[in-house]
């Protein structure tokens, strides 16, 4: 009974097929983890823009839908199933939690629907899973790298400037990501390790997450000025958020801009890169979102093409597309926005 | 003898088995899905974060009734020009039925009455019926206007100057709650200036109106210009002129909670954005939809920000 | 009443009595079969109807009583971090010395999935500390909140607040959470010494929505749930309701007892279903619109319908051909006993079928055997005995006759009128001669008249001329053939009636003639005629066979008649035409037989 009916509606569905002849409509599900998250948010209006101008560049129509997950990731689960269930053409989904990969691998596949995992990396085997899942981001040990360049960089100009004791010893410390982010891990551990590398003598007081939240960073931050006050010589925060709520923080605690300690952030928010124009934050890594949404549109145009991806975008290990960080400061800030 | 057996036993049969197959398909729900219908929605906005209410109805009605939403933003906020270009496109481009937030009625009322003609439009916040929108969801502008204003009155001293941001050049709602506003203040004696940014940022304009003309009192008249103002107001030495508005957002609730914000006229977005896109769709599926009566707005100061009501309305249910 | 019955079991009788076996084998079968389904059919579905309502009701009680463990399970969890907060971290620690962030940090990382934020506030409403690290906002004072006041008005208890937004911190993202709150007052101790204190523990929406949302209620049934008062927690269509674009009867639900309701809700009627949450007063309902359990019945009657209808056709089928095949042999054996009604020959007895009317077929076939043998010993029979009796007939006439004659003979011969006498006796030897005619009983009707002539001869003699005699014959006549002495008793009776009376002025005529198909031998005669009453006697087989005082008696008369009848069929016969005073006329009507004709009935006439 069963197969006749299936049968019947496979029938109805070939012919209703047939019937329409309007221009070809795709259609892209995006899964965000948290809307409000600053970088998110930029990414995902890029992402609108970006496929509107492809839309019309291409004469097809795009279908973009966005689905905020707000940090869970069973809601981010039924997002993506109701996104396969609606004959979406495209997933791209900012994963809540990067452990969870294979569940959304999985049903992305029995739908054979390509997904394309960016911003919070997925765990490499989960990835391994399916061909036709990728993953668009940048090295979060690049990332680290450069945050720990900018202050080392700062450091050799004029150690003074920094080093308010005057010990020597570079006295800081770290805002952290949501636990477990790969970004948190990697951002945090190769900043430090550029300045050990780097020759510099550091001294760590203290570290804590704020769940990328600048709410959390000033209330942390806010907590530290109490214990550490003045000793705190830089922060390192592992996103612009959070080194925003750490300047919120200070400047409510009455701190003149002069006085805030070196404050770096990662990501080159609008409101970081304002704040770094103001100079209260001293220096940023620009997480180029821009870039990133440009090269998952890039890519998502090439699989719905049924192009291959490597025609589209430079494709490491036929999965990850990975983009370069550059780090802004006061200095070269106007070039970095001319450039956006 | 064997014709008529056949006759009898194999031809009642057959059409008996028709039935039954009829019969157990039919209400198979699957079966009797409609296709959905392809909105488009075109906003005033660059960006949908600031409407994230209004987008949470659109998408729930859009889930409801079974429907696919396009929303479109605009590369400069408050184009009408934009706006009818992307109409157009939609319309050509085979769109089931449109939801249009008009930024100007001149400049769309020839695109909209051609647009209608093929499927139908409904306007948010302004009315367009004259040009064959076939329906409205919104407040009733001029009466929120008034109403923002006479809430103003006790902000502002006979003789004091008000000042209102015309902040969508063109004829649409904000003009109509300009307007009204301007009318209740005038009447009540308060100077009245109009600050039109025409070509500049609204930021930048609103600081040269606010260093030229002192105003004890601002007023904007839509959810942007009213977040642009809150953060505009934050920078001016003391003491910052109060600031009244129209408009629901979390941005506008913090602003009122911080005390930026004085008082707004609300309504609530969910549900102009829900009703929008169901007039939408049951008109492109040629139901009946009857342009209901105006939304419901209210004036909400810091003070009755937290009531419950008040809570429903400014805050959607994060799902 | 009686009446109708009664009118009714004669329309069924006549009805009956008018049908075919067939078709009352089939209707009747069809009847009953029919009427034992649908009863079987009806009350089935009926039993299940019933069951149905309480299966349902019964089913959205287990789902309730499911989800209401779920939820209790997840509330007691909830108040478990309340508990641990209180007694492992907020008793042990003395606020002065150390900070409660860290411990209370560790509960709310364990449980961030359900929870909001964990926070301590002192008596006075000052944040003593919270997690995850936040900063209260400068506008609020958490004294004047419900939560607060709830707490320290009854501090032995933990209280559940309604959804509201949580506005306490502060949030550069400008994030407004809805919450439900569980506070409680708790003892702080700061620096030795005890004060109060609430502790609150915001948990999130998701937790109570993903265990009430994907239940499973029949059709489009649904869940919500709503705290005492009836003000919802959590319902699928929240924000709608919030929104003004919904309503819900909650209010209502919140006067309801634990168990299944019917109420009637925006028109529509629904089964709602009521079971109490432990500890916090709220309540789960579960709603399930009659429609769509009705939306299923629709499907079954549907399908039950069509159950029937499909069973009834075969039946309808089976049952005509059944009775069909039990009938038809009867149907053939009745169309057999119709032809033996008609009389016709080789009748098909052969008809097959069960065995009772093979049986029937078998002995109607001998028995149709045997009626024919025995309708064939009766033809016979009747032949002999008519045979016989045509003999007696033929036989009657001569003996009178030749007594008669002999006795004028006898009389000539002694008066010397020798002469008369030889005439006589030779008329007399020829008209012998012709009615032995060999034996042969069909002769022509020349012959036949020739008889006539002679027997005239003879009588005109005995009657001493009284009347005179004319034989006439059309031409082709008398080449045709009769059966034999069929004039001369007419023309005997014309004599004795009629002549015997005459004065020398008598006549008698006899002509023959063809009349069609048919030959008239008419004898005239102008006797003194009979009256009608007479005409009638004399050819009534069952008559008085004298008249009184009348010689010959008309026994001739009428053999002749009779014989005619029977020997060519009720259409030939005599005829009499006379009125008293006026003579008669006596036409004696035969077929026109050639000799190949006539031979027919001379074999017939052979024994």
């Amino acid at each position: 009974m069963r197969r006749i009916i299936s049968l019947l509606a496979v029938l109805a569905l070939l012919l209703s097929g047939c019937g329409t002849d309007k221009a070809p409509t795709v259609r892209v599900g995006v899964a965000l983890y948290d809307q409000s998250d600053t970088f998110i948010s930029t990414m995902a209006r890029q992402l609108q823009q970006l496929f509107q101008e492809e839309e019309q560049g291409r004469g097809i129509k795009i279908n973009l839908s966005l689905s905020d997950g707000q940090g869970s990731q069973t809601l981010q689960n039924e997002q993506v199933d109701r996104f396969l269930n609606q004959g979406y053409d495209i997933i791209c989904v900012n994963i809540v939690d990067r452990t969870a990969a294979a569940v959304i691998v999985d049903k992305a596949q029995a739908a054979d629907v390509p997904v394309i995992f960016f911003n919070r990396e997925p765990v490499e085997e989960d990835l391994r899973r399916w061909e036709g899942a990728y993953y668009v981001g940048a090295y979060a040990e690049q990332g680290g790298r450069l945050q720990g360049q900018l202050v080392l960089d700062a450091w050799r100009e004029d150690a003074a400037a920094l080093d308010r004791s005057g010990d020597g010893v570079l006295q800081y410390v770290v805002l952290e990501g949501e636990a477990g982010h790969q970004d948190t891990l990697l951002r945090t551990e190769y900043s430090i390790q550029t300045l050990t590398a780097g020759g510099m003598e550091i001294e760590k007081l203290a570290s804590a997450t704020a769940n990328w939240q600048r709410s959390q960073a000033s209330a942390r931050m806010n907590q530290w000025l109490q214990q550490y006050g003045d000793a705190m010589e830089a922060v390192f925060a592992n996103n612009d958020d959070m080194a925003l709520g750490a300047i919120d923080a200070c400047l409510s605690a009455g701190m003149t801009v002069e006085e805030l300690p070196y404050i770096v952030g990662v990501d080159a928010t609008e409101p970081a890169l304002e704040a770094v124009r103001n100079g209260t934050l001293k220096g940023t890594v620009c997480n180029d979102a821009a870039g990133q949404a440009k090269s998952i549109v890039a890519l998502s145009c090439a699989l719905l093409d049924g192009e291959a991806p490597e025609s589209a975008v430079e494709l490491e290990d036929g999965k990850y597309v990975w983009l370069p960080y550059a780090s802004v400061t006061a200095e070269n800030l106007e070039d970095h926005l001319k450039t956006e | 003898m064997k014709r008529k057996i056949l006759l009898q036993l194999v031809v009642p049969l057959l059409s008996l088995c028709m039935l039954f197959l009829l019969l157990a398909v039919q209400p198979d729900p699957a079966s009797r899905s409609v296709e959905p219908v392809e909105l488009s929605v075109i906003l005033r906005e660059t960006d949908t974060a600031a409407l994230n209410a209004a987008r949470q109805g659109m998408e729930q009605a859009a889930a409801d009734l079974n429907a696919e939403l396009r929303l479109l933003t605009l590369t400069t906020a408050g184009s009408g020009e934009e706006q009818r270009a992307l109409l157009e496109r939609e319309v050509s481009g085979g769109a089931g039925g449109v939801v249009l937030v008009p930024a100007d009625r001149e400049t769309l009322a020839d695109s909209v009455r051609q647009a209608a003609g093929q499927v139908p439009v409904v306007t948010m916040e302004t009315d367009m019926g004259e040009s064959g929108a076939k329906a409205w969801v919104g407040a009733d502008n001029a009466a929120l206007g008034t109403a923002l204003g006479k809430a103003a009155l006790n902000g502002v001293r006979p003789g004091e100057t008000v000042l209102l941001l015309d902040s969508l050049s063109g004829d649409n709602a904000v003009r109509e709650r300009l307007e009204a506003a301007a009318a209740v203040l005038k009447t009540e004696g308060r100077t009245v200036e109009v600050c039109t940014p025409g070509e500049r940022p609204l930021s930048d304009a609103l600081k040269t109106a606010l260093s030229e003309l002192r105003p004890s009192l601002v007023m904007a008249f839509e959810a942007g210009a009213l977040e642009t103002a809150a953060s505009v107001l934050e920078t001016v030495e003391q003491p910052a002129p109060l600031l009244y508005g129209a408009g629901a957002s979390t941005a506008i609730a913090a602003g009122l909670e911080q005390g930026r914000i004085t008082a707004i006229a609300a309504q609530n977005e969910f549900a102009a954005g829900y009703l929008a896109v169901e007039a939408a769709v049951r008109l492109a599926r040629h139901q009946t939809w009857e342009t209901e009566d105006p939304l419901e707005f209210s004036i909400l100061r810091r003070e009755n920000m937290y009531e419950p009501d008040s809570q429903k309305l400014l805050f959607p249910v994060i799902r | 009443m009686k009446d109708a019955v009664q009118s009714l079991r004669r329309r069924w009788q006549e009805l009956y009595s008018r049908s075919s076996i067939q078709m009352i084998l089939s209707l009747s079968f069809t009847a009953v079969a029919v009427l034992g389904l649908v009863g079987l059919g009806l009350t089935l579905f009926l039993r299940f109807s019933s069951s149905n309502n309480t299966q349902q009701a019964e089913n959205s009680q287990r789902v309730l009583t499911q989800v209401n463990w779920n939820l209790d399970a997840y509330l007691r969890r909830i108040m478990r971090v309340s508990d641990t907060a209180y007694y492992s971290v907020i008793k042990n620690t003395d606020v002065e010395d150390k900070s409660l962030s860290p411990a209370l940090d560790l509960l709310y990382e364990n449980n961030r999935d359900s929870l909001v934020s964990i926070a301590v506030f002192s008596q006075e409403g000052g944040l003593v500390a919270d997690a995850p690290l936040q900063k209260l906002k400068n506008s609020v004072s958490p004294r004047w909140e419900d939560w607060f006041t709830q707490a320290t008005n009854k501090i032995e208890n933990l209280h559940f607040s309604t959804p509201h937004v949580q506005n306490l911190w502060e949030d550069p993202d400008q994030r407004y959470r809805w919450v439900v709150s569980l506070s409680r007052y708790v003892e702080l101790s700061r620096g030795g010494s005890m004060e109060g204190g609430v502790l609150l523990v915001d948990m999130s929406f998701s937790g109570i929505e993903q265990i009430c949302k994907d239940v499973d209620l029949a059709g489009s049934g649904y869940l919500y749930l709503i705290d005492g008062s009836g003000e919802i927690i959590y319902h699928p269509r929240q924000q709608l309701i919030y929104a003004g674009l919904q309503e819900e009867n909650n209010l209502a639900a919140a006067g309801y007892s634990d168990g299944s309701h019917k109420e009637t809700f925006q028109g529509s009627r629904r089964q709602v279903t009521v079971k109490t949450v432990g500890y916090t007063g709220w309540k789960l309902v579960g709603v399930v619109p009659m429609e769509s359990l009705w939306d299923n019945y629709g499907q079954l009657v549907l399908f039950v319908l069509f159950v029937l209808l499909f069973s009834v056709f075969l039946l309808v089928f089976v049952n005509l051909r059944l009775s069909e095949w039990i009938t038809a042999p009867v149907k053939k054996l009745d169309r057999a006993v119709k032809d033996l009604e008609a009389r016709r020959k080789d009748i098909d007895f052969d008809v097959g079928g069960p065995y009772e009317v093979e049986h029937l077929s078998h002995s109607l076939r001998s028995m149709a055997s045997t009626m024919d043998h025995l309708m064939e010993d009766i033809i016979q029979q009747e032949e002999q005995k008519r045979r016989s009796e045509l003999d007696v007939l033929q036989s009657q006439i001569n003996p009178h006759f030749l007594y008669n004659t002999l006795d004028s003979v006898v009389w000539m011969t002694e008066n010397g009128r020798t002469q008369d006498a030889v005439v006589m006796l030779t008329s007399l030897a020829r008209f012998f001669r012709i009615s032995l005619s060999r034996g042969s009983n069909v002769i022509s009707i020349g012959d036949e008249l020739e008889h006539a002539r002679h027997y005239l001869t003879i009588q005109k003699m005995r009657y001493k001329n009284k009347f005179s005699a004319a034989i006439t014959a059309e031409e082709g006549v008398e080449g045709l053939y009769t059966i034999k002495l069929i004039v001369q008793p007419v023309l005997e009776n014309a004599i004795y009636h009629g002549m015997a009376y005459a004065d020398g002025d008598g006549e008698v005529a006899v002509r023959a003639f063809r009349e069609g198909d048919d030959v008239i031998i008419q004898v005239t005669d102008n006797g003194p005629g009979m009256p009608e009453e007479v005409v009638e006697r004399l050819l009534d087989p069952g008559g008085p066979t004298a008249l009184a005082g009348a010689k010959g008696s008309g026994i001739g008369f009428r053999n002749v008649h009779q014989r005619l009848r029977l020997t060519f069929g009720p259409a030939y016969g005599l005829t009499i035409l006379s009125e008293p005073d006026d003579g008669t006329t006596v036409r004696i009507r035969l077929p026109a037989l050639d000799e190949e004709a006539a031979r027919r009935y001379r074999k017939e006439e052979t024994p």
